[in-house]
């Protein structure tokens, strides 16, 4: 995804942009023998955070989207942004536009669009959720009748623009559109003015299904409930504790995150 | 007297008084002496018996490093003996790794005694310590390039850059890292 130049330069000119580990992703290795391994990264998850200058969370993308949903959802992202020093009281427009979000979600399976340069127009209006927000498939509607993509199943990796089309990611990025945008609105109604951190721990649980207190990311009793060889499984298991997943994740402690130090800069 | 004149009297004085190993005024040349001279007599010691030799650093080298070296590998090579004790041979499959605690060697077990008089080999199985013999505590993972976006360091460096520029910060999250090859 990062490494599209349409994308990067997008973000680079809009965002100033960071990323940030939580734990370490699960690495599965097969051995086939005679030098032949598989090695693959298993339950890994993402969200995107745009936030204001001082942390406050603007809106979450969860999960991998297709290139050009995610542009036009960062998109959109970008200008909520833009409009809230513009607003009477930023937090409550905030909140009114996680309600409005979550309410569409709910009663159509889609989010409202952002209308972009509605404080820029002739007429001076006044910036509000109603003035902003409108019935999704809107900006659609505004210009010529878009075809839609041909989705391919088995995309060829080394080329960027094949990975557009792939069909998988195009399911995700609905489930995350029609499934996970929803609860992210809802915790952020509940979390007024929250930082990443606030709510971070929350939405690996429950919006993207990976507790990452738990060392097993919930995985533990699918892992060991029926391998017999105990002496093989780790104390730290929910089997060998003797809790349910849900006990392990009430007991867990703390984990820190990661550190961050990207390779590469700006600065 | 003029003051050229004595001003070059008291620079001869000064020189003739260092030479002449008699203190000059101001001057504590005294204690410098006193300084240097046990490693002079140290010196001439090792080279006694030595004719034509004496006060020569570089008269008898073998012998001088010999036993002046002692005191060093004495605290240096228990150290190097625990680190190559540590990482030897691996065991054999199916046995045991031994818990017991490891009996320092004796640091004269470690030295032998090269051909040359007064030279120290250090029995030091360099080879051993290639990276297949290191225990891998951790996989490292291939590092590639997180894509082209430029990314800042930090959340904090990019939110002040935020405070700045006017722009809302993205912050991407995820398990692993970006710029590793499986992430």
């Amino acid at each position: 995804m990062f490494s599209d130049e349409e994308v990067a330069k997008d973000i680079n000119q809009k965002f100033e942009p960071v990323w940030v580990s939580v734990r370490e992703v699960p690495i599965v290795t097969i051995d086939f023998g005679k030098g032949h391994k598989l090695t693959r990264t298993l339950h890994g998850n993402v969200a995107t955070y745009v936030l204001c200058s001082d942390g406050t969370i603007v809106d979450i993308l969860p999960g991998l989207y297709e290139r050009d949903e995610y542009v036009r959802q960062l998109d959109s992202l970008f200008w909520v942004h833009h409009y809230m020093p513009r607003t009477a009281d930023p937090k409550a427009f905030l909140a009114d536009y996680h309600r409005a979000q979550y309410q569409s979600i709910k009663a159509s399976g889609k989010a409202m669009e952002v209308n972009p340069f509605a404080d820029l127009s002739k007429v001076s209006i006044e910036i509000s959720v109603e003035t902003i927000l409108r019935p999704p498939g809107w900006r659609n509607s505004l210009g010529p009748a878009v075809r839609p993509p041909v989705l391919v199943e088995h995309p060829d990796f080394s080329k960027p623009g094949d990975l557009a089309h792939w069909k998988k990611l195009h399911e995700d990025t609905e489930v995350n559109e029609t499934q996970r945008r929803g609860p992210v609105h809802e915790i952020l109604l509940a979390h007024p003015g929250a930082k990443p951190n606030d709510v971070t721990k929350q939405l690996y649980r429950e919006v993207l299904h990976a507790d990452i207190d738990d060392p097993y990311l919930g995985l533990g009793e699918t892992l060991f409930k029926d391998y017999p060889f105990t002496e093989d499984i780790p104390e730290s298991s929910p089997r060998a504790r003797g809790n349910t997943p849900a006990k392990l994740s009430a007991t867990a402690q703390p984990s820190k995150f990661v550190s961050l130090s990207p390779k590469a800069s700006r600065n | 007297m003029s003051r050229r004149s004595f001003n070059s009297l008291a620079l001869a004085a000064i020189l003739a008084g260092t030479v002449a190993g008699v203190p000059a005024s101001g001057q504590q040349d005294g204690a410098k002496r006193s300084a240097e001279f046990p490693v002079q007599r140290l010196m001439d010691e090792n080279n006694k018996g030595q004719p034509g030799k004496q006060g020569s650093l570089f008269a008898n080298p073998a012998r001088s490093m010999s036993m002046r070296d002692m005191s060093k590998g004495r605290i240096e090579m228990p150290v190097k003996s625990l680190f190559i004790e540590k990482f030897k041979a691996q065991p054999d499959a199916g046995q045991e790794p031994s818990t017991a605690v490891r009996a320092v060697p004796s640091p004269a077990l470690l030295l032998t005694k090269n051909p040359v008089p007064g030279r120290v080999k250090v029995a030091l199985p360099s080879k051993t310590l290639g990276t297949s013999q290191k225990p891998a505590l951790k996989p490292q993972q291939e590092k590639v390039e997180p894509g082209k976006v430029r990314w800042h360091k930090a959340i904090q460096t990019a939110m002040d850059a935020s405070r700045r520029s006017g722009k809302p910060v993205l912050l991407f999250q995820m398990m692993g890292h970006l710029d590793d090859r499986f992430c």
